[in-house]
Parts: C-alpha cells; structure tokens; sequence
C-alpha cells in the first residue's frame, strides 16, 4: 500500500551516528559536504573516501539502503561524467578515435566529480537515516532560530514541517481511498491520452482537496483546544543538548578538515 | 427574542459547579443574506465536579453546539456559560478555561499534531510552557492512564482507531484539566476501539476524578453515566438518572434515540406483570431480573 | 448456479515487503441470486479486503472469483465491467462525491458505463436517488451543502446507478445517528425488494445485519468463520464474543441467563423473538418444550426477519 512508505526514509538504531545530536549532524554534513568539493589531489580525496566508508559502516545502516538512495542518480553520475569526459581538454591525450579525443585532466575531473556527487547522495542519505523527521525539524527550527530577527516565522515553518509529515501518510492513504471509490465508479485512470487523464483526476483531486480543508480546518479547532497560540512561550518535551559525543564528532571532522586542507598541499590539484 | 439576563452571581450557585450554561441562545453566522440560524434556544444546564454526563440527541439536535461553548471554541449569542467561575466571554480566561476543559472530537486522525505519541501527548504541555523535565513525567503518565505508554515512541499513523483515539485523550489529560468533553469519540471505531475508548473513560472518571461530559449516540455508552441528557432542537428535553430516562421508551423513539435492548425487554416484561425492576440497564442486570422474577413466580 | 462463487481465495497485502500480510486464505463462498448477506467479523478479519476483491479492485494472490459463472479475471482488461455489475459503497462514501450537483454525481457511475441516451441516464439517477430516499430538490443542489446523512445516500445513489446485479455496502451505517442509521437500512432494504437485487452488507453492528439479513458470513483472520442463516450464527453467541464481535444485546441477555444456569434457547437476536422466549420462561416453559406458544414466537422471529427480506 501506498501508505507502507516510510517519509524521510528514517531507519531506527543506536549507531554513535543516530546518537549524535541533530544539529550537531547538519553542521557536520554540511562541513563534510564542502570539503568533499575541496579534495583536489588523490591524498585527500583518498582520505575523504576513506572517511566516509568509516562513517558508513559506524552508521550501522545496511549498505543496499545507501545503494538504494544511489540508484536515483546513477544516471546522473555517467551522463555529467561522460559529459566532463568528453568537453574538457587537456594536454595528455589518452585516447584519440576520429573525432574524439580524451585527455588525462579529463578522465581525472570526470572520475572526481562522479566519486563526490555518490558521495554527497551517501552523507546526505545517512542524515536522513538516522535522524527521526521530528528531530530533524526540531534542529532545523533551532538552527534557524537567529533569523527570527529578521522577521523569518521559524516556529510557524518548523510547525508547518511537522504537521506536513503527520500528515503526508493519512493523505497518502486517503487518496488511495478515494482512488479506490472512484474505480468502482467505473473510473477509468489506466488509459487515454494526457488531457483524458488529466480529466480523470478530478474525481480524486476534488474530494481529496475538500477532505483536507475539513481536516485542516478539525486541527485547527484542536489545536486551539491544546492551548496552541504560537511559538511564544512555549517550551519543550526533548531539549537538545549538545554532549560529550558531539564534541568528539566536532573536533574529528574539523581534524579531517585541516587534513584535506594539508594533503591538498603534498601533491598538485587533480581537478580544477 | 426572550432573553433572561444573568443575576445570580457564581460563587453562590455552589462550589462544585464545574460548568455551568446559563440560558444559552447560539446562532451561526451566515455569509450571504439568508437569515442566521439558531441552534440554541435558551439552553440551561449545570455540570457538578467529578460527574459523569452523558448527553444524547440526534444530529442537528444542538448537542455539540453546545458542547462547544464548554471551552470557549463558540461563544454564546445570549446568555453566559461560566467553567469554573469563568466567564467564556472572558478572552483574556482563554488559556485558562481551555486549559480546565479540554476537548476529544470525533476524528481522532484530525487531533494528532505530531509524527510520534509522546511528542503529540507533550503538544498541551508544550504550549503551557510547563518545563522540560515535568513534561516528560506528565506525558508518561498520561500514556499510562490509557494504556498506551507501550506505543509511546510509535507513529500515530500506524495506530488503530481505539489506539488514535487513546493518544488523543492522552493528549488531553495532560494539560492536567478538570473536565474533558468528548464529542461522539467512538462515532468512528469498531467495537474493539470503542471498548478500549470507554475503558480510558472510565478510568478518568472513577480513578482520576475528571468531570466527563460524554456525547453518544449509543445508549450502552450513555448508561454508564451518573446523569443523561437530552437535548432536543437546541433545547433541554429530559435530564435524569440513565434508567430514569431510559424508561421513557416511547419518548426516546419519538426523538430518535435507541433504547438500550436490554431496558426495553425488561420494560415489556414489567408491563406484562412480571416483578421486573425500573432500572434495568445492562444485558446481566437484565439477565438476573428474569432469573430473580421466576424464581419469584415459582415460589408464588 | 450461484451468482457469486469463489474458490480457494486467497490474498496478501504488501507481498515481498516487510509488511507482508495474509489477508485472505482458502475462502470459498457462494451466493445465490437475491440474497441479502450480512458480513461481520473485527477489524482486520479480511472482510473489506474480501468484498474489493468481489469488486475486482484488487487480483487475488491465488483462487477464482466467478460471476455468473465467469471468472471475473478470465480478460483483466474487461475488469472495469466487473465493477458495473458488483457495485460497490465504500465506508464513508461521503468522501467520493465531487461533481457540482448531486444529479452530475450520480450520473458519473452510469456514464462511465457507457450510458449516452439522455432520457434513459436521466431516468436511472432519478430513480437511483429515489431508492436512496433523496427528495428531488435535492438532485440540484451541491452534494457538499448537504447534511452528512444525505451526503451519505447521495453517494449510495451513485452506486445503485450502475444498476449493479450485486450492492455491496461497507459499513453504510458508520458515524450516523439512530435516525441516520435507520433510514439508510430501510432504503436498502426497500431497494432490495423492489429490485430483486444480491445485496452483501457489511458491518461491525451486530443489531443491523440481526434486522436485515438472511444469511451471514462472518470472517475471521481472513478465514470464513462461519456462513449461514442468521438464526444459526446467532445460536454461536459464545463463539461470536470468542472472536471479538459483540451480539445483539437481546443475545447477550439470554447468553448471560444460560451461564447462570438458567434453561434457555440462545438463539434469539431480535426484540421481538426475545420477549416471546422471555415470556415462555417467565411462565416456566422449558425450551425443549415445543407447544403453540413457543412455536407461535419461533415464526415471529422467521416472519420479521422474512418479510423484510422478501
């Protein structure tokens, strides 16, 4: 059933990785992430590999789950490839056929840009792993927190973001409901040409905005119930809290940092 | 319109007034020309601390309109509704009376805020601002109180209707009020989720001493009340004990409400002579009546 | 032959996931023309899996649904026929109504089916919103500016539309008041007389099918529990509460007699049964006892629940 589909991909455990503290990781990922576009020679590109295989078996998450989140944007990964393969020019030919020729600076900018997009997919899929939608919001609205002085409503989108998960299943679920209702109406969504299916989705869309309004409208008299009135004054079930660990993790990753900075010295760029 | 206006001043109509609606007249606003639409009829009613109420009427009878003026979601076109003393005029009470009276609805989908129990029990407390650390402690013990502490780190979507429902009652015992109003909570479960619903009921009643005020349309749920009423077009029709009122069969039927089986039977019984007792409620009381009445005839 | 017939039916749900759940086992039913059947069992018990599968909506993991003698899979592009000829109500149908008018609603099942002729589709929904008990000023209203009751047979006036052999009704009587839940059973019931039509009604209230039924089938983790005439299910009241499903509360009056060691038939599920065996055991007959009186209420129980079915 449609509704099966876990939002956000996140898979419980108790990995040093899912311990972290949620804000701790997006600052880490993001810091990692940058770092993979600064690894230019293949000393530092080797140990930011490394670095992530390390991550990968610590995050004790089973390795088809990264090669699912990879299966998307293998695509990607040979047609920008193939692309730098073929456009960038060089003074090393390695290969020359015709028209077509290949240098070395190219095969290397092609193999790097295809090891960096993979490993962006497996950092980025790992926050998502191991962090609970809930938690993630929960950092991101703290996160964000300083730009509330520039009039940025952070508790109303972090509220947004978690009243859209809550719901993104009961919807889905819904849908296929009325999906359901419909076909034994004899509503045909299988076949005919754009505009025909486009029509046949009136009947799923009508009810299923209709339906939302009302239980919009439900939560809203709910939550003014619950004594909801805004992000002021209120206070939290789970404060995050940054610990020994997050201090570990801080200071591991800003080692690795100045090491990709420092093996970038021993050796000439590879890549541009 | 007749429009009683309010002396009598609060505190001496008795301490233990949990609510109290006072010739209430209520009507919606409408957007176009056609003239508003009034569901309440100069309504009266008093709801003591600690009682259980069960309030019955067909749909469009005015029973959640008025159950909505218990915490101030409607305001009163006439008349005053007062939850503890307070006046639900009163916005600056808002907090304060939403916090004494809190609310279950019918859809327990529509009521859970969070994508996990506890953070959805911890939703109230939250917006009270109570502390961390309380929180935590209220929120255990409410999941506790309707047994759902087990499932307190579940996704609600994967609950069951009971399950929902229990959290959404959870959620409300823990902005710690004095009275919870449910507005048709098993309208929407199977027979297992109602069971489980009811039991959570009962145990705010008998075990924590929370004034409920339950509305139902099934009179087995209804009979556990310590007192029924009936609203009928935006009046109050009958109040009374449950086997007071359930002996009004013809009464009940002319308003469209069921009668409990078990109360009919016995009332036929007892029309046709048997020594059958007024009060018969459940199928067992029902069953010891027949066994006590034959055992009488027998020995006669 | 039978107008439905399934063998050895089975389903799974989410099959090769994590999820992966028997919803329906080894089920074989069969049910003639005309017959209204009730369809209980709790939550989970593979009822309303198993009446989409008779809706087509879902192709069983393994088995045979016929209809008429068909297999309804036999050409699963025709499916879609399938659908016209077993209609189905889902719980809350309310929620599929979407067109501007109640009449453009109903209309949509039976244009669907391919009814073009003016006069005939406009003959179908105004005696299709007529079985479901809607008033004619209605028919140009918005469906959404109804009341939930009416809401509620407007959408089972979209089914009946279809002119389907088979109306299949998942819990019609869910979320309504008494009055609410009354009407809907006597329009179903009316319309079954009327038309002759199958009907299979499911629902967890042991007092409505009690009212409307003649046999019932009751399902139990996705297996038949049991499938006869409603007089013998209810005889089974012990085995009913076994499994989770709530009598009548009449049954669960003489069900609580007998454990007290009182000497009396079970099997009664309606008021009017009930007051009969109630009087006779007031008056010291034993139920073995077959005199006029006990005979005379017996027929009562068989007349009630037979003239409705008629």
């Amino acid at each position: 059933m449609i509704s099966d589909i876990t939002i956000g991909q996140f898979m419980p455990g108790k990995s040093f990785i899912h311990k972290l503290d949620p804000r701790m990781k997006i600052i880490l990922m993001t810091a990692i992430i940058i770092f993979i576009f600064l690894a230019k020679n293949l000393f530092s590109m080797g140990a930011m590999v490394a670095f992530v295989v390390l991550a990968i078996l610590f995050s004790r998450i089973p390795l088809k789950m990264y090669f699912k989140g990879l299966k998307a944007i293998w695509f990607l990964v040979f047609f920008t490839a193939a692309l730098n393969m073929l456009y960038i020019k060089g003074e090393h030919v390695v290969f020359q056929y015709k028209a077509l020729t290949i240098y070395e600076e190219a095969l290397w900018q092609s193999g790097f840009i295809a090891i960096r997009l993979v490993m962006i997919v497996v950092i980025s899929s790992m926050l998502t792993y191991t962090t609970s939608p809930t938690d993630l919001t929960a950092a991101i609205e703290r996160l964000l927190a300083p730009l509330k002085l520039f009039r940025l409503p952070v508790h109303e989108l972090a509220m947004m973001m978690t009243i859209a998960l809550r719901f993104i299943p009961t919807l889905l679920e819904e849908t296929e409901k009325i999906m359901n209702a419909q076909k034994a109406r004899g509503a045909d969504l299988e076949s005919g040409g754009v505009i025909k299916r486009a029509k046949a989705l009136i009947p799923i869309l009508i009810p299923l905005f209709i339906s939302s309004f009302r239980r919009a409208f439900e939560l809203a008299i709910a939550m003014d119930c619950r004594c909801y009135t805004g992000g002021k004054g209120r206070t939290r079930l789970n404060v995050l809290k940054y610990r020994f660990r997050d201090i570990f993790a801080f200071l591991l990753i800003g080692g690795l940092c100045y090491g990709i900075i420092y093996l970038n010295t021993l050796a000439p760029s590879l890549v541009r | 319109m007749e429009n009683i206006s309010i002396t009598s001043n609060q505190s001496q109509d008795g301490a233990d007034i949990q609510i109290s609606v006072q010739d209430v007249y209520f009507q919606y606003e409408t957007t176009d020309d056609a003239p508003p639409k009034e569901v309440l009829h100069g309504i009266s009613l008093d709801i003591h601390k600690g009682e259980f109420i069960a309030l019955l009427g067909h749909n469009g009878s005015g029973k959640s309109t008025v159950a909505k003026h218990m915490n101030a979601i409607l305001l009163p076109s006439g008349g005053k509704v007062y939850v503890a003393g307070m006046d639900t005029c009163d916005e600056t009470l808002l907090t304060d009376i939403r916090r004494t009276v809190g609310m279950v609805f019918q859809n327990p989908d529509n009521q859970l805020v969070a994508t996990i129990v506890e953070e959805d029990v911890a939703f109230g407390p939250e917006n009270l601002g109570v502390p961390s650390e309380e929180i935590r402690r209220i929120v255990d013990e409410s999941l506790k109180a309707v047994g759902m502490y087990e499932y307190r780190r579940h996704a609600p979507h994967k609950l069951s209707g009971g399950q929902k429902q229990r959290v959404a009652i959870a959620g409300i015992i823990a902005m710690r009020p004095k009275c919870i109003v449910f507005d048709e909570p098993t309208a929407m479960l199977d027979p297992r989720g109602r069971q489980e619903v009811m039991d959570a009921i009962d145990n705010l009643v008998r075990n924590l001493g929370i004034t409920v005020v339950l509305i139902t349309h099934y009179m087995d749920e209804a009979a556990k009340a310590d007192r029924v009423i009936i609203i009928n077009d935006g009046k109050l029709l009958m109040e009374g004990k449950p086997n007071e009122v359930f002996s009004h069969i013809d009464m009940l039927r002319e308003h469209h409400l069921d009668v409990p089986q078990a109360t009919e039977l016995a009332q036929y019984l007892r029309s046709m002579g048997y020594d059958i007792p007024e009060d018969v409620l459940t199928p067992e009381e029902c069953a010891r009546a027949i066994l006590n009445a034959r055992t009488g005839e027998k020995s006669a | 032959m039978a107008l439905i017939e399934t063998h050895d039916l089975r389903f799974v749900y989410g099959k090769g996931t994590p999820f992966e759940k028997v919803a329906l086992d080894g089920v074989n039913i069969s049910i003639e023309q005309g017959e209204f059947i009730g369809v209980i069992g709790h939550t989970g018990s593979g009822k309303s899996t198993l009446v989409q599968l008779l809706n087509g909506l879902f192709r069983p993991e393994s088995g045979k649904i016929m209809l008429d003698g068909r297999d309804i899979w036999e050409k699963p592009k025709k499916i879609r026929n399938v659908r016209f000829e077993v209609g189905l109500v889902f719980q809350y149908p309310e929620y599929q109504l979407f067109e501007e008018t109640v009449y453009k609603d109903i209309a949509f099942g039976p244009t669907n089916k391919g009814i073009k002729d003016k006069d005939e589709l406009d003959r179908i929904i105004r005696t299709s919103a007529e079985f479901a008990g809607l008033k004619e000023t209605l028919l140009e209203k918005s469906p959404f500016d109804l009341s939930g009751g009416e809401k509620r047979r407007a959408a089972i006036a979209g089914v009946i539309a279809m002119q389907p052999k088979v109306l299949i009704l998942d819990e019609p009587t869910a979320g309504l008041d008494p009055k609410g839940r009354d009407r809907i059973l006597d329009r179903i019931s009316a319309y079954r007389q009327k038309t002759g039509s199958t009907v299979l009604l499911v629902s967890h209230s042991m007092e409505d099918i009690a009212r409307v039924a003649d046999r019932v089938l009751v399902m139990n983790h996705g297996k038949v529990e049991m499938f006869d005439e409603t007089k013998n299910i209810f005889k089974h009241g012990q085995r009913l509460a076994e499994i989770g499903l709530r009598v009548p509360q009449v049954t669960q009056v003489f069900l609580e007699l007998k454990r007290l060691g009182a000497d009396v038939r079970t099997d009664v599920y309606t008021m009017d049964f009930a007051k009969g065996v109630a009087m006779d055991f007031l008056r010291g007959d034993k139920k073995e006892e077959n005199n006029s009186e006990n005979s005379s209420t017996d027929t009562k129980q068989e007349t009630t629940e037979g003239g409705e079915a008629e």
